[in-house]
């Protein structure tokens, strides 16, 4: 079931805390009140569906390339990321994946809080994802992740550093 | 309320609302009425059956949440009640809030676990995120970032502090370039990195002039060494010169009193040339006197042998006569004729002998004459000679007054020389010594340009500019 995007906005509360878990392979296995508000989704609708249901077609393949290399070698990911909803509007979270752990420390799955971005941020990191993008349908992810690499060396940071700054 | 009045009260509010149902459904099926008047106690049961079946429910659910919950307790934050029935409102509430609690308690504890991490590795970027967390969750975090901030200033001074005994190391092995930079230096500890980058600075500098001094005194001394050499070279090729001009000096010298002498005796010459050629003139004059007296003589003889020849001629006419009166006296007179006859032929005789002087001594006049040309010839021969002795005399005495002028300035160039020798010997000694000290001084410069060479900014400049130097 093909979702058209709109240019309809989801501001979120700066009291909001969307919780979602998945299991290893991204399964959802776990979504909060908020998260389904937002996301316009039920809870039957989300659980054991892929996370990516909330994907927005304008995020640069790179950035969740970037989120599973880190997670799945146990580091957490900072990332801004526009998600789509169920009806086809858009809303901007920062997004801060961790992964879960059994009682044998394997990683089981991962938990995804996402809070209120940076305003500032947002309109940084908008024509660098437009640029991405671009990179990508063109050549591929490959050009665009050198284009990243490029950028953060140019701009004497590292991603992590980038993303912490820019949220404040 | 406990947990059982809850239960009570909604069952109650159950059964009630069944009820309702049953009397809504009742009013729209009018035809059912009486049956479901029957049914009462039947409608009761299913009541009872029907509160039972949610109660199981209800028992289910917090089953779930009791699981989920001793899971928690025993620290696996991970699990949540999921698949939340919504038909139990006052339960679901319960399920969403110890799911709530539970996000906020997981994202307060890995937060507090990426923090830590961070500041293990020395990342001090990484702090809570209070954002999105409730009440006493945001107070720990901002309580907890504080004391990040205590510890991330703790860090940052010791960073600071190994970043100055780096510096401090680099500066004692002669690296003298580094600086500290202090920004975002705590201020207690500022003034201890500007005076350890003062006292850098200086060393720096230091050492550049230094090693420029080393540098410069080396290229001075080997530069001196070479143009000593050359002016060891140059002494000596002087002496070797002054020495063959000295000789060759000498020589002239030699030549120049041979040409005196022969000045000298040259003059003598002219003095006796004149004389001789006084002399001849003299004499020259002698013999025209001489040419004219025999002129005046031949006069003489000229006249006698005029008188000789008119005696030759009247003897003549006389030893005819004599002839003639011979014949006339026959035979007696024939012994005169013979003695007339012999007085004729001795005028005749006489005749033609002065005849002959005559013509001798018209040669001898001819020849005094030309005696007498070549005397006066001679004379003006001794005057032009006597005059080209005065002119030579006068060049030899010229030349003999530029001779002793040239003896003069030979003898001054002689004592130039001398002079010349000695301060060219001299020069040759200070070039001597001046080596002795270029090469001291090279020695010098090369323990300077050693000792100086450390690590400062500039130095490569240094070496550019004194290439082959360093």
């Amino acid at each position: 079931m093909q979702i058209t995007p709109t240019n309809a906005e989801t501001k979120l509360e700066s009291n909001d805390f969307i919780v979602s878990k998945t299991d290893s392979k991204g399964k959802i296995t776990y979504c909060n009140e908020i998260f389904m508000s937002i996301a316009g989704y039920k809870e039957e609708e989300l659980m054991g569906k892929n996370h990516n249901i909330i994907r927005h077609p304008d995020m640069p393949k790179v950035a969740f390339k970037l989120a599973w290399e880190l997670i799945q070698n146990g580091k957490e990911f900072f990332g801004f990321v526009k998600n789509m909803k169920k009806d086809g509007g858009f809303y901007w979270v920062f997004a801060n994946i961790t992964p879960d752990y059994d009682e044998n420390q394997h990683i089981i799955g991962y938990t995804s809080v996402r809070r209120k971005p940076n305003e500032n941020a947002i309109e940084t990191i908008i024509p660098l994802y437009k640029k991405l993008l671009e990179l990508e349908m063109a050549s591929g992810m490959k050009t665009s992740e050198e284009f990243l690499s490029d950028f953060l060396i140019q701009n004497n940071t590292n991603y992590d550093d980038l993303i912490i700054s820019l949220q404040g | 309320m406990n947990l059982f009045g809850k239960i009570k009260f909604i069952i109650g509010t159950f059964v009630a609302s069944s009820l309702l149902l049953t009397i809504a459904y009742f009013n729209q099926m009018q035809k059912l009425v009486e049956i479901l008047i029957v049914l009462v106690p039947l409608q009761a049961l299913l009541v009872l059956i029907l509160a039972s079946i949610l109660m199981n429910g209800y028992k289910q659910e917090l089953l779930k949440a009791n699981t989920v919950l001793k899971k928690v307790a025993n620290g696996n934050l991970y699990h949540r009640i999921t698949h939340i029935d919504k038909t139990n409102n006052n339960l679901a509430h319960i399920s969403w809030n110890i799911n709530n609690l539970l996000d906020q308690i997981e994202a307060f504890s890995r937060d507090i676990s990426s923090s830590l991490k961070g500041i293990a590795k020395g990342d001090m970027t990484r702090k809570m995120l209070p954002s999105g967390l409730h009440g006493d969750f945001v107070r720990v975090s901002n309580e907890i970032n504080e004391a990040l901030e205590v510890i991330a200033v703790a860090q940052s001074k010791d960073e600071f502090i190994q970043k100055m005994i780096i510096t401090l190391d680099s500066y004692a092995k002669g690296d003298y370039r580094p600086v500290i930079n202090v920004d975002g230096m705590q201020e207690d500890i500022v003034q201890l990195a500007h005076g350890i980058n003062s006292l850098g600075s200086a060393l720096n500098e230091f050492s550049k002039i230094n090693y420029e001094n080393g540098l410069m005194l080396k290229k001075g001394s080997i530069q001196l060494t070479q143009n000593v050499s050359i002016l060891t070279k140059a002494a000596n090729l002087q002496a070797t010169s002054l020495e063959e001009t000295s000789v060759a000096l000498d020589e002239i010298t030699k030549s120049m009193q041979h040409s005196n002498q022969n000045t000298h005796q040259m003059a003598q010459y002219a003095e006796e040339l004149t004389s001789s050629a006084n002399d001849g003139e003299k004499l020259a004059n002698e013999t025209t006197v001489s040419m004219d007296e025999i002129n005046e003589e031949v006069e003489a003889i000229n006249e006698a042998i005029t008188v000789i020849d008119q005696i030759a001629f009247q003897t003549n006419i006389l030893s005819l006569n004599a002839a003639v009166e011979a014949a006339t006296a026959g035979e007696t007179g024939k012994g005169f004729a013979v003695v007339a006859q012999e007085v004729r032929n001795l005028a005749t005789r006489s005749a033609q002998a002065a005849k002959e002087i005559k013509t001798l001594v018209e040669n001898a006049t001819s020849k005094a004459n030309h005696g007498k040309e070549i005397a006066s010839k001679m004379i003006n021969g001794y005057d032009t000679l006597n005059t080209n002795i005065k002119l030579t005399m006068d060049l030899l005495k010229d030349i003999t007054v530029s001779s002793k002028e040239q003896e003069k300035a030979i003898v001054q160039i002689n004592d130039s020389i001398a002079i010349l020798d000695k301060n060219t010997q001299e020069n040759a000694k200070v070039a001597r010594d001046t080596n002795e000290i270029a090469l001291q001084s090279n020695e010098i410069s090369h323990k300077i340009v050693e000792l100086a060479n450390k690590e400062f900014d500039g130095k490569e400049e240094l070496q550019a500019k004194f290439k082959g130097m360093a």
